[in-house]
């Protein structure tokens, strides 16, 4: 936490300026809390896969599924943050490989437990497919049904590490040193060689916001809808193996909530749209957080596709709301060629 | 129904397109926006590239794309739809040899890595008859000399595969190049490289003008931090010479540019630039000219006397290519994407 605190120093006496979007506090109390939380999660479920590993127990077992999950989550509620060190040497990819749809995890998994090099001092994962360096492979070995064995637990262990070594770099570029992220994160201007006006910043979070509310409509929330005459196959949804799927999902909203009410609540001027919006996601939130049961025992329920429905108009709503009128309103817009990578 | 005829005066604007709610479809489009025609595609499209007679024109799925479709231009119809080979996919681009008998189509041979070109016989519904290699990796947009005889690869020198298709997998070792290749015998005739500090710029896309002068718009992969050339121009077997704006205007590229077209006297030339929302203008002979700003602009092409730009917010201007004047020329409903051509008649 140390570093946070720093930060949060250095704001108190930087301030002095002030501009439409307060993007110092923007990156102290909501960038940098999220990622650092990842950070504590990851050492946590680093530590506790060092212990299971070292004397497998069922107890161990537990604590360390329960880390998983955890840490799990807390990357989740940064998935809306679309720019800065998260996307240095490609760690977006690396933190989670979903929708994996052609089994690319699996197939790269395969090769790193029969891998000789896990044995050699030199080892690197960093050097390895990002398939196998995240949260989709980990949790493949950690929720097996079969027993660890010594060489799944060794792979265990490096991933863990992997995970643990991403988000302190995360948290490190942002915060730390004269090159710190925050800095150009901070003050938009001309000679900045990141961002050179608020309006570009703002639009580069809107985007990041609004592209995950696109995705938990297309993506996540789709495939717990699926076709009405065909069963959901649960295996198609993220994070199927720890249970953590409705909770990941949760997460992303709440997530983009907290970004919408730090950084464009404030800047948005008609009282209407503004209620518009929190009470969607109010709604959403609370209609997902109403799902008590693990997912397996809720898709048999009569009710369940037609609630998934529901939050997934309740995000279609959203989306258009922040994505158009609050978008027209702070005179922002949604990228769609600025967002490809061709 | 208006019909296209490259024979008559009327130009025409063809475009891969979006709507919201996931609809991807190529369309050809009047100088005033009126949308003459528009093919529903399986997936998001890239560029579309026009036969030498202007008959017919060829849509490209966006990398890693698994398919290209052969419009027939005079009747609206598709001709045929060629599939990927195995172990490869389309990079969104190609180009028509003379006589429309071939399409020549970047490519990626992805369990190895290797850039190559596809070689399609349009007689033979598009059947792939032959392959060359790129001489790089990651090779995206291609053209050929004014003598249809040479074939010039921007290769991106970014190594991708379809298992993880958003990841670029080698930005620590990348080696971009413009490769120049006989395309009668497949060889290699000359590469040009990029010097070692810059070795993270994806050549990308490319125009050449009628003297056979080579207009180039890069991707930057390295340090954000940084504010390298992306614009460079490279004529016969000359190095690649880089080409740099004002500091306060290279920082507005955001290290990325989208396409780059010449005027069609040749002498100037323009770049997009999605992220930074900007078209920064080039003379051949005197580097930068100047800047127009269209937010998200991507597409460019060049109509008599201006340039035409179009945008992923639905709309296309015109800039006046002598004094960089920009108008609206008309608004669509439609996110507009990476590229677009020009029919003229």
């Amino acid at each position: 936490m140390n570093t946070i605190r720093f930060i949060i120093c250095l704001s108190f006496l930087s301030s002095g300026t002030t501009y439409a979007y307060d993007f110092q506090t923007i990156a102290v109390n909501h960038i940098l809390p999220a990622y650092q939380k990842v950070s504590d999660e990851t050492d946590a479920l680093h530590h506790s896969v060092g212990e299971y590993c070292s004397k497998p127990a069922d107890k161990r077992q537990e604590e360390m599924r329960h880390h998983f999950r955890k840490a799990f989550l807390a990357w989740q509620g940064t998935q809306h943050i679309r720019t800065g060190p998260v996307q240095y040497l490609s760690r977006e990819h690396r933190f989670s490989l979903w929708p994996d749809k052609r089994g690319t995890v699996s197939k790269h998994l395969s090769k790193l437990l029969e891998d000789k090099d896990l044995e050699s001092e030199t080892f690197k994962l960093s050097k390895k497919s990002v398939a196998v360096q995240g949260f989709t492979a980990l949790e493949r070995l950690l929720f097996q049904a079969d027993p660890v064995n010594g060489q799944q637990c060794k792979v265990m262990v490096v991933i863990a590490d992997n995970l643990r070594t991403m988000s302190a770099g995360i948290v490190s570029n942002w915060a730390e040193g004269e090159n710190a992220f925050i800095n150009d994160f901070s003050k938009p201007s001309e000679i900045n060689p990141i961002y050179q006006t608020d309006k570009e910043l703002a639009g580069v979070l809107l985007n990041g916001f609004h592209t995950e509310l696109e995705f938990l409509v297309t993506v996540k929330l789709q495939r717990l809808i699926g076709k009405e005459e065909t069963p959901i196959n649960v295996k198609r949804t993220e994070g199927w193996r720890s249970e953590t799927t409705l909770p990941a999902i949760t997460e992303n909203l709440k997530a983009c909530e907290s970004i919408f009410r730090t950084v464009f609540l404030p800047e948005i001027s008609d009282g209407q749209l503004k209620k518009g919006i929190l009470d969607r996601f109010s709604t959403g939130i609370k209609k997902l957080e109403s799902i008590k049961r693990p997912l397996q025992a809720a898709l048999g329920e009569p009710g369940f596709r037609s609630e998934m429905l529901k939050i997934q108009a309740i995000i279609s709503e959203l989306k258009k709301l922040t994505g158009q009128e609050m978008a027209k309103q702070l005179e922002l817009s949604l990228g769609f060629n600025s967002l490809d990578g061709d | 129904m208006r019909k296209v005829n490259a024979r008559k005066s009327q130009s025409f604007l063809l475009s891969c397109f979006s709507e919201d709610g996931d609809g991807h479809y190529a369309g050809i489009f009047t100088l005033s926006g009126e949308l003459l025609q528009r093919f529903k595609l399986p997936a998001r499209g890239h560029a579309i590239s026009l036969s030498h007679s202007g008959r017919l024109a060829a849509v490209f799925s966006r990398r890693p794309g698994d398919y290209v479709y052969i419009l027939d231009l005079q009747n609206y119809a598709v001709v045929t739809r060629i599939t990927a080979d195995e172990g490869r996919h389309f990079y969104g681009h190609g180009v028509f040899t003379s006589g429309d008998n071939y399409l020549l189509c970047s490519e990626n041979a992805y369990e190895s890595g290797d850039g190559v070109i596809g070689v399609y016989d349009i007689e033979k519904q598009g059947q792939r008859v032959h392959e060359m290699p790129s001489f790089g990796v990651g090779p995206h947009e291609i053209k050929l000399l004014n003598d249809q005889r040479i074939l010039i690869v921007a290769n991106g020198g970014i190594q991708t595969h379809p298992d993880l298709p958003r990841v670029k997998l080698n930005q620590e070792t990348m080696q971009p190049n413009l490769a120049y290749i006989d395309i009668s015998s497949g060889q290699e005739m000359h590469t040009h490289g990029l010097p070692n500090k810059w070795s993270q710029l994806s050549i990308r896309h490319i125009d050449v003008n009628p003297d056979g002068e080579v207009a180039v718009a890069m991707q930057y992969e390295g340090n954000p931090a940084k504010s390298p050339p992306l614009v460079a121009r490279q004529r016969g077997e000359g190095e690649l010479v880089l080409l740099d704006a004002p500091a306060k205007i290279q920082r507005k590229l955001k290290n990325y540019s989208g396409s780059v077209a010449y005027a069609r006297d040749g002498q100037r030339f323009a770049v997009t630039s999605p992220r930074g929302g900007i078209v920064t203008y080039w003379s051949v002979g005197n580097g930068y000219l100047g800047y127009s700003s269209q937010v998200d602009v991507s597409g460019i092409a060049s109509a008599d006397g201006y340039f035409a730009c179009s945008d992923g917010t639905g709309g296309v201007t015109q800039v006046q290519s002598n004094t960089l004047d920009s108008v609206l020329s008309f608004q669509t409903p439609y996110h507009w994407d990476n590229h677009l051509t020009a029919i003229h008649g």
